[in-house]
């Protein structure tokens, strides 16, 4: 099994699922359709990878979940981050931010 | 820290919530494949198509699900689940294989738990406050009745006295007489064992009644105890209560005959305070202790009839307190007779004490630990051989293993789908011996405690309490734990070969030589542990043999036996007693079919008889003392040896005109003849009886005459001569049961041709005849009366012959199963050597000699082992020495016989291989 690629995806995946959470509550479907609006399309996110990635979260702490009422007035599962979810999305996203302008300044001047 | 916390919480709730999780994350996934499926209806597609879609778009459910799970950290214990399902299933599938494992299994886990519990049982202390502090105080005579490992005994009621007004170690101590008494109640009427306790005893004790009240000082009236005006006070046993009176509210106060005297009901006591003290069903007391006067203190130093109950003081050690007894009874030996001074030096007489731990563990531990001894090989050799089992299944399950690695699986899932299933092996063998704990138990307490612990309440000997019930699981555990450690070591010897089956077999000579040299010392190993066991039941076979063959020096041919309890109250007088004895003999011997009636004392040779160390021989000059002389006595009446068949030497038999004789006439045996007379010719020389009989000036005309010698016959059992279940022989007179010797308890001996039922009936008719109210028991032929003296012996050799052969079955399944591993691993090599041109014979005697050399290894060192431990078991053999080569030569070549089918039926296989078939497999 190619298992290193797989976790540098799933890294990514927690930062984003991390990062969209900061705005509120969402849930699996919620989730994977935002991404792909906002990525313009470009990402998307197999449910095969977002809900390990989701309850892996969960069992660390950085999101909890919890059922309500969504949008078509269904009961769904929402996520939100917790305390150590907001600071570990931060965390990610400056880890992130390094790691890109690294990548950057190789593609540049490499 | 916290993290790791809420992890753990998580883990741990989703234990135990594991279907609530599973239920939202159903939902969960559903919410979302509606959603596309939504998605794709605003599209345009029809609610049917869009929800395909849907599923098609969000993938694989279950593999999601999986994913999921798998971030849970619960996964494990989902595939533990799975796969502990899954070795269930292999077992079902392979139905053979798991009913030999787990019946091989739950058969020696109970087997272990059975003898446990009855060591636990019997060896744990009395149920008293502190029982390491209440002790039996004994007299023994090493020089007179041979030393003996055997604890406890009789001691006198003067040595009582002695030591309770004068010994300060004690806090309390009592002395008490057992005696079986005709007991009636509300509408019960029956003969039991009762005991006859002094002031302290129930203090000794110190257990609460369960009703009413123990006896007091005011209980101990100071009167002649057989006058019928007195009411004595009694208290009866919890047993007798719930089983007799149906547990009766108002027992107290109510009259209890006991020998038909009415004496009254105070308490009652619980079971625990007789248990260890032969199982008396009523207890009351007895005052005539106190009326000895200073000379009968004196004389009746060693007349033992009863036994000392002490409780040592807290702050005093069991040592102190022995010192104490015995600086009394140096005091005693400065103080007393001639004649006493002279016994207590030859006899070498020492006064002992021994808590009820002790005499259990020194009295029947012994045997007991001797058969846990013999489970545990058992068990042994069980684990063994599930072990091998394992391992040849192993390899051929090598391929499977060795796909699932190819195919992903990890080293780790495949040890732990081994040790699953050894789980499930050890899970079912335990379920299944659960189920027959139970029935096992009552089985064993009926049919065997009562025969080998009489004198135990047989449910408070085998119970499933607390630590029976930790000892099987425990037990289960050990044989699980050593099951997997088996399975792991068969894994990592044999690892190379699941890895890689499917490369070529060169890689696999190495680790196949090891797992058959492994496998070969499991079976030799195995082989000895049977040789071991079968040598000892061999032992016991015919030592068990050699005592049923014993000459009992009697004959038993159409002889019946009858006990019948005359009580002292209505038979108190001797005129009526003897004419109670000669109208029922007389009204049975005109009954036709019946040839002969003679009464007894004691059941012949079955039962155990008193001994008299009161004797003296006034004609036999150079014997040094009187006092030394000490001989089992037997009260019988004419046309006792007779209807026996005991042959007589010299002299007569007794003569229905001996009963005049004022002085009473004696036959003596064989044995006392050579003991004490050494070729002085016994007849008409005189014998005097009792402490106070002056040697040199007696009354002859008062004093008992010899008048016969017969020979011996067996005392206390056939086979009571020696060893741990023996009580010693020693020589013995008879006398004839006159007027003046009363009885409560007769035995009646018929000869006759009647059938046995018929014939207990036309007993009890004429006693009723005589006295509706006599209880009429024990009624059984003479032949079975002495067969039971042989309980012990008989129930040993049983349990020890089943286990062995159980060993040897086990054994032979072992052998089986490795060689036949053996030849299927070498099939290949088989064909080559065919094909080379080996002839099957050679083939067949190739793969025989191979089970031959791992059976004779075993065979050699199971008789080793058999030897050393040959020492141990020699106490309990009868008539065959522990080494005796007759045994060992035929355990051998049993063993040798048996063990050779196991290997013949996969050496035959072997030989009739196809060469090509074989090459063409590979």
């Amino acid at each position: 099994m190619p298992k290193d690629k797989q976790d540098l995806l799933q890294g990514t995946l927690d930062l984003l699922i991390l990062r969209i959470l900061l705005s509120g509550a969402r849930h699996g479907y919620n989730i994977a359709k935002h991404i792909q609006l906002v990525s313009e399309d470009v990402i998307h996110v197999g449910q095969g990878s977002l809900y390990p990635s989701l309850h892996r979260l969960e069992k660390r702490g950085y999101i909890e979940a919890k059922w309500d009422t969504s949008e078509t007035g269904r009961r769904a599962k929402f996520y939100l981050l917790t305390p150590e979810g907001k600071a570990k999305a931060s965390l990610e996203e400056n880890r992130w931010n390094e790691f890109s302008a690294a990548v950057n300044l190789i593609l540049k001047n490499g | 820290m916290r993290r790791l916390l809420r992890s753990l919480l998580f883990q741990l709730s989703s234990l135990f919530r594991n279907g609530t999780k599973e239920a939202e994350l159903d939902e969960e996934v559903q919410y979302h494949v509606d959603r596309i499926a939504q998605d794709f209806e605003r599209e345009g597609m029809s609610p049917d198509e869009a929800r395909k879609a849907a599923l098609k778009e969000f993938g694989n459910v279950e593999a999601i699900k999986e994913g999921s799970r798998e971030s849970w950290g619960t996964h494990w214990l989902f595939s533990m689940v799975r796969e502990f399902r899954l070795g269930l299933r292999l077992l079902w599938k392979s139905k053979g294989f798991t009913a030999a494992v787990v019946l091989t299994l739950s058969i020696c886990i109970i087997g272990n738990t059975v003898v446990f519990s009855i060591l636990d049982g019997i060896l744990k202390p009395p149920s008293y406050p502190d029982p390491d502090k209440v002790f039996e105080i004994f007299n023994t005579y090493p020089e007179l009745y041979g030393s003996s490992t055997k604890l406890g005994g009789a001691i006198s009621r003067a040595s009582y006295l002695d030591y309770s007004e004068n010994a300060e170690a004690f806090e309390s101590m009592a002395y008490a007489e057992i005696r079986d008494v005709n007991v009636s109640i509300n509408d019960v009427l029956l003969r039991t064992r009762g005991l006859y306790v002094t002031k302290k005893f129930f203090d000794v004790v110190s257990i609460a009644p369960v009703k009413g009240r123990y006896f007091v000082e005011s209980d101990f009236f100071d009167n002649n105890e057989n006058a019928s005006s007195i009411q004595y006070p009694v208290v009866i046993a919890e047993s007798f209560w719930k089983n007799q009176l149906g547990g009766d509210g108002d027992i107290l106060g109510k009259t209890i005959y006991l020998n038909s005297l009415p004496n009254f009901v105070i308490g009652v006591a619980p079971d625990s305070v007789s248990n260890h003290l032969y199982r008396p069903q009523v207890f009351r007391a007895l005052p005539s202790v106190y009326r000895m006067t200073e000379d009968d203190k004196m004389r009746g130093r060693f007349a033992d009839f009863g036994g000392i109950f002490a409780r040592v003081k807290a702050e005093v050690g069991k040592d102190q307190a022995k010192a104490q007894i015995d600086a009394l009874d140096q005091r005693y030996f400065e103080r007393t007779y001639e004649g006493k001074k002279e016994f207590i030096k030859r006899s070498q007489h020492e006064t002992k004490m021994a808590t009820y731990q002790e005499m259990s563990q020194a009295n029947e531990g012994k045997s007991l630990y001797l058969l846990q001894f013999t489970v545990l090989v058992v068990l042994l050799i069980g684990c063994l051989n599930v072990a091998n089992l394992l391992i040849a299944r192993g390899i051929r399950r090598g391929a499977e293993f060795a796909i699932r690695n190819a195919v992903g699986a990890s080293e780790v899932e495949i040890l732990r789908q081994v040790l699953m299933e050894c789980l499930a092996i050890a899970f079912i063998s335990c379920i299944f011996g659960s189920l027959l704990v139970l029935p096992t138990f009552s089985v064993v307490n009926h049919y065997f405690i009562t025969g080998f612990f009489p004198d135990y309440y047989p449910d408070t000997v085998l119970r499933l309490n607390k630590s029976s019930t930790f000892f099987f699981i425990g037990i289960s555990s050990v044989a699980g734990i050593l099951l997997g450690v088996f399975a792991l070591t068969s894994y990592f010897l044999t690892r190379r070969k699941f890895l890689n089956p499917l490369q070529e077999h060169a890689n696999n000579a190495t680790s196949n030589k090891t797992i058959r040299r492994v496998a070969s010392i499991l079976v030799s190993t195995q082989v000895a542990l049977s040789v071991v066991l079968l040598i000892s039941a061999g032992l016991f076979i015919r030592s068990f043999f050699a005592a049923i063959i014993s000459d009992p020096g009697i004959g038993t041919k159409n002889i019946y036996v009858s006990k019948v309890g005359l009580t002292w109250a209505d038979w108190k007088e001797p005129e009526r007693i003897s004419e109670f004895r000669r109208r029922l003999r007389s009204s049975l011997q005109d009954t036709p079919g019946i040839e002969a009636v003679a009464f007894s004392l004691f059941v012949p040779v079955a039962e155990s008889l008193g001994t008299n160390g009161n004797i003296s021989l006034p004609d036999v000059p150079d014997e040094p003392s009187s006092e030394l002389i000490a001989a089992k006595v037997g009260f019988v009446s004419e046309g006792f040896f007779e209807m026996l068949g005991i042959n007589l030497l010299t002299g007569r038999y007794f003569e229905a005109n001996d009963a005049n004789r004022d002085g009473g006439t004696i036959v003596i045996d064989r044995a006392f003849t050579e003991k004490y007379f050494k070729g002085v010719n016994p007849l008409g020389k005189y014998l005097g009886v009792g402490s106070s009989f002056n040697v040199s000036n007696f009354n002859p005309k008062t004093t008992p005459l010899i008048v016969g010698v017969v020979e011996n016959i067996q005392h206390h059992g056939l086979d009571k001569g020696h060893g741990a279940w023996g009580a010693g022989n020693l020589p013995m007179y008879y006398a004839l049961i006159n007027n003046s010797y009363l009885s409560q308890e007769y035995t009646l001996i018929v000869k006759s041709s009647w059938p046995q039922n018929e014939l207990y009936q036309l007993i009890q008719d004429k006693v009723r005849e005589i006295d509706p109210r006599l209880p009429v028991y024990f009624n059984q032929p003479l032949e079975r009366a002495i067969g039971t003296s042989l309980n012990q012996r008989r129930i040993f050799m049983l349990l020890v012959t089943i286990l062995g052969f159980l060993a040897l079955i086990l054994s032979a399944i072992g052998i089986y199963g490795v060689i036949a591993f053996d030849v299927n691993q070498r099939t290949r090599e088989i064909g080559l050597r065919m094909a080379l041109g080996a002839s099957r014979k050679g083939i067949l005697k190739l793969i025989l000699q191979q089970g031959a050399g791992k059976i004779a290894l075993g065979v050699f060192f199971g008789l080793i082992g058999a030897f050393l431990l040959s020492e141990r078991i020699g106490e309990f053999l009868y008539e065959v020495k522990p080494t005796d080569p007759l045994g060992y030569i035929l355990v051998t070549v049993f063993v040798l016989i048996i063990a050779f089918f196991p290997s013949y039926l996969p050496a035959r296989r072997a030989s009739r291989i196809q060469p090509m078939d074989a090459l063409r497999a590979e």
